[in-house]
């Protein structure tokens, strides 16, 4: 451990895991364990080039529709000199973590690595299934050099299976998943999801968390799989109990709820502003009609049972939108909470940065990278209150902790270091 | 369909799991809470679940059997509470009060959901359970966390997504936005109180000291890599502002999509990237695509995507889903079948995998969700159906202490059911 803090904090003080991940759901994984107090390092090889991880190498420039969608993710929408430290989309997810190079593919690249893994702890990649026995870097010889190394395969569908090596993007996943038939507009309009790295990533780091709870019983090592699909799977649980039940597809229900009615998203008074609410139970809808004025039209007392409210959906949502038009979306959200009803409004990214809520919970924190500036970065996504996160160090540069892992964790002397440098494993640009 | 029979009742299985011996007690209700307490049993923990007479909201949640309300039959009820025991205690009476702390007192790991003002005060907030307890954890998993001023505010599924997600940027631009499906936003919440806990778990093993977690489900959506926690970074660095930027229908892309297979499925090719393109006119072996390809390149795809989407349309067309998939996936084109919940349950792939399992259920034996992850290839395991209310009150509490007079006695007060 170095005097910056990474490590130094949390339930993993102490823990070395190696990060040999791609985009974002690995990632996100070892930032939860980083955010637990591990020693997370990520290892980057200078010859490859990692797009899917930090972005295009030469992202498009100027006042075309790519170049300033691109360009959104780079501090004053400059992706610079070395826009692969720059990009909002890395850095996000790796402060707390530390970067070193090697090129695995050459034997010396290979052994250095080996050497890493023997004072490693963890070990987690989400490459497609089987890269690292093509590196030549398989379970069984990580596990001989370190039988108490824990290592976290996340292959999207599984090391096994007729379709394991098959590949594609997220979409691709949750069609696969049976996501997307499922989610949309109730017309037929299927709508794109976002889903699959975010269940990954608490899938990953807690599969490692129990192993290494089973390791201080038997002071073994283990290998898990994560099948993304399958994980994400188990978020659709019920739907799936629904097909099961009934032998059938379960509606597409837009906004809707099986269960609660009224539930949507109804326009508020500014632009493209909205405001989403459920109700659960009689109290609720009674919550409701007092904070809409108590309007004529929902009287009813039929209305207090939830099977008249789906019913007369449609009609009820008339009356909700007329009372959202005139209020804004965050005077709603107070009202309707305040009189006990679950609301909220739909928060877009300046709506969350000005939050009072994650302001006073410390969510966001201060940070300053080396090549993108100070900004705010949100922080952890659990309070363990007795050993909180500390989030000390904003996302590396590449090769920013070669020292440091190079001469402190594997003891390589002067000449060692220049040779490794002049043979491109050490280094901080990309060949 | 490939499962592996598996009855309710302990000792299912012969390998040991990885959190065997841990004991868990369950005040949760609704979905985030309950589904990190059942992952903590599927993994092998011992977990005693505790219901008020009303039972868990997610009783009444459904989906049912043939669409009739039944508090037994619940199926995201049966998902998330697969594994646990369940008692029911009135916890409003001073004796469910002290019911429910003697559990407690045998427990290693706590998950509750309360809203702290319904709790403050009545012996079950989270420093009430600690208290005496220096190894305990405590995971409280609420809508926005223990403190801030939104701290009694309640939360559903959309309202989740609304505030936390990027639902802002979920949907057409000429629409409404639109939520994701099911509780997946709630359950991803449950996954991430997993980690907490099993972090907080691991430093009371170490050190004998236990803690309170608080996991905010607002904070674990803001967090979430998939993507607000990366959207926030970009707000920061460049002041840009997700939109429902694209129709839905159009896409990003004029080419590629679902397209209808002669089996009556679909499947979809996704966004059709350049690196893809040749590989793709290779397999869709068009003499006229191919011919146009040759001359005009990725420009292709702007100048004329109704010639490449009429290509694919036939080619789909002319092949069954899976052998479509496995004939572009083998040359390096990623389609994929289209599933939903019910194709699932026959997915050749998951099949294959043994993911399905069958367990009891209300309705008899139905498939399950199988392993999220697996560890040395095991490590999971469906030992029980989720408990009917209130199932195993008398055992649990005389595995507490409870004589029989003594449970017979709580009964006649309706403090247990």
């Amino acid at each position: 451990m170095t005097s910056d803090g990474i490590g130094d904090f949390g339930p993993l003080r102490g823990m070395v895991v190696l990060d040999m991940t791609a985009a974002l759901a690995g990632a996100f994984s070892t930032m939860l364990l980083a955010d637990m107090g591990a020693e997370v390092i990520k290892i980057e090889s200078l010859q490859h080039y990692p797009a899917p991880s930090r972005g295009p190498r030469n992202p498009p420039r100027g006042t075309a529709a790519g170049a300033v969608s691109a360009a959104r993710d780079y501090p004053d929408n400059d992706p610079g000199e070395d826009p692969w430290n720059r990009l909002s989309w890395f850095n996000s997810h790796s402060r707390n973590k530390r970067n070193a190079t090697m090129d695995i593919t050459r034997p010396a690249g290979k052994e250095l690595f080996l050497r890493l893994i023997e004072k490693a702890d963890g070990f987690v990649e989400n490459n497609a299934a089987g890269l690292l026995e093509k590196l030549g870097l398989g379970p069984d010889l990580l596990l001989e050099r370190n039988p108490r190394l824990i290592i976290v395969r996340m292959p999207p569908l599984g090391s096994t299976g007729p379709d394991a090596n098959a590949t594609g993007f997220g979409w691709h996943f949750e069609e696969l998943a049976g996501f997307l038939e499922v989610q949309g507009y109730p017309d037929g309009q299927t709508v794109g999801s976002i889903f699959m790295d975010g269940s990954s990533g608490p899938a990953g780091a807690s599969a490692f968390l129990m192993a290494l709870l089973e390791r201080r019983r038997t002071g073994r090592g283990a290998v898990i799989e994560v099948a993304q699909v399958e994980n994400m799977i188990v978020h659709i649980g019920d739907l799936v109990m629904d097909a099961v039940m009934n032998d059938r597809v379960p509606a597409r229900e837009g906004n809707r709820s099986p269960a609660y009615a009224p539930q949507g998203v109804y326009p508020c008074l500014e632009p493209d502003s909205w405001l989403a609410l459920s109700v659960r139970s009689a109290a609720e809808w009674d919550a409701l009609r007092a904070t809409l004025g108590d309007p004529v039209e929902l009287r009813d007392p039929a209305l207090a049972d939830a099977a008249e409210r789906h019913r007369r959906h449609d009609d009820i949502d008339r009356v909700i939108s007329a009372w959202t038009a005139t209020v804004t979306k965050h005077d709603a959200f107070h009202a309707l909470q305040g009189a006990g009803v679950p609301a909220g409004p739909v928060m877009d990214e300046a709506d969350a940065s000005a939050d009072p809520q994650l302001h006073e919970r410390g969510f966001f924190h201060f940070l300053e990278h080396r090549r993108a500036g100070m900004h705010f970065h949100p922080g952890a996504n659990f309070r363990l209150t007795a050993t909180p996160a500390q989030i000390v160090r904003a996302a590396p540069v590449v090769g920013q902790d070669n020292e440091y892992v190079y001469r402190e964790l594997l003891g390589v002397d002067d000449d060692e270091y220049a040779a490794l440098a002049r043979d491109g494993h050490i280094g901080s640009e990309y060949q | 369909m490939k499962t592996e029979q598996v009855t309710g009742g302990a000792g299912a299985t012969a390998a040991r799991l990885p959190l065997e011996g841990v004991r868990v007690v369950d005040l949760s209700q609704g979905v985030a809470g309950p589904f990190c307490a059942r992952l903590l049993a599927d993994y092998g923990a011992t977990a005693v679940k505790v219901e008020s007479p009303a039972g868990d909201e997610s009783r009444r949640a459904g989906p049912f059997p043939g669409d009739e309300p039944d508090p037994e039959c619940s199926g995201l009820f049966l998902h998330l509470n697969t594994n646990k025991r369940g008692i029911v205690v009135d916890s409003r009476a001073p004796a469910g009060v002290d019911v429910v702390r003697r559990l407690v007192a045998a427990a290693d790991v706590v998950v509750e959901s309360a809203r702290p003002a319904d709790v403050a005060g009545t012996g079950l907030e989270p420093a009430a359970l600690l208290a005496g307890r220096e190894d305990l954890v405590v995971t409280s998993v609420t809508p926005f966390g223990q403190d801030g001023p939104y701290r009694d505010y309640r939360m559903t599924e959309i309202v989740a997504f609304a505030m936390g997600g990027p639902m802002n940027s979920s949907g057409s631009p000429d629409r409404e936005p639109v939520k994701l499906a099911g509780n997946a936003v709630q359950m991803q919440s449950g996954a991430t109180a997993l980690t907490a806990t099993l972090g907080a778990l691991f430093h009371a093993q170490s050190t004998g000291r236990g803690q309170h977690v608080d996991v905010a489900t607002y904070e674990t959506q803001n967090g979430s890599l998939d993507r607000r926690r990366y959207y926030l970074l970009s707000y920061q660095y460049s002041g840009y502002v997700t939109q429902r930027a694209h129709k839905v229908g159009a896409g990003r892309i004029a080419v590629g999509g679902r397209f209808p297979t002669r089996d009556g499925r679909m499947i979809t090719t996704g966004a059709v990237w350049p690196t893809h393109l040749p590989r793709m006119v290779s397999v869709l072996g068009d003499e006229e695509l191919s011919a146009r390809f040759a001359e005009r390149g990725e420009e292709l795809i702007v100048a004329q995507p109704e010639l490449v989407n009429a290509a694919i349309a036939s080619w789909a067309a002319s092949r069954d889903a899976r052998a479509a998939m496995r004939e572009a996936q083998s040359a390096g084109w990623p389609v994929v079948v289209v599933n939903d919940p019910k194709t699932l349950l026959t997915d050749e792939h998951l099949v294959a995998r043994g993911f399905w399992v069958e367990g009891e259920s209300p309705m008899g034996p139905v498939p399950h969700t199988g392993a999220p992850w697996k560890v040395d290839g095991g490590g999971w395991a469906l030992r029980a159906p989720a408990p009917r209310l209130g199932q195993h009150t008398d055992e649990v509490l005389r595995e507490t202490g409870f004589d029989d007079a003594a449970i017979a006695g709580l009964r006649a007060e309706g403090v247990v059911l």
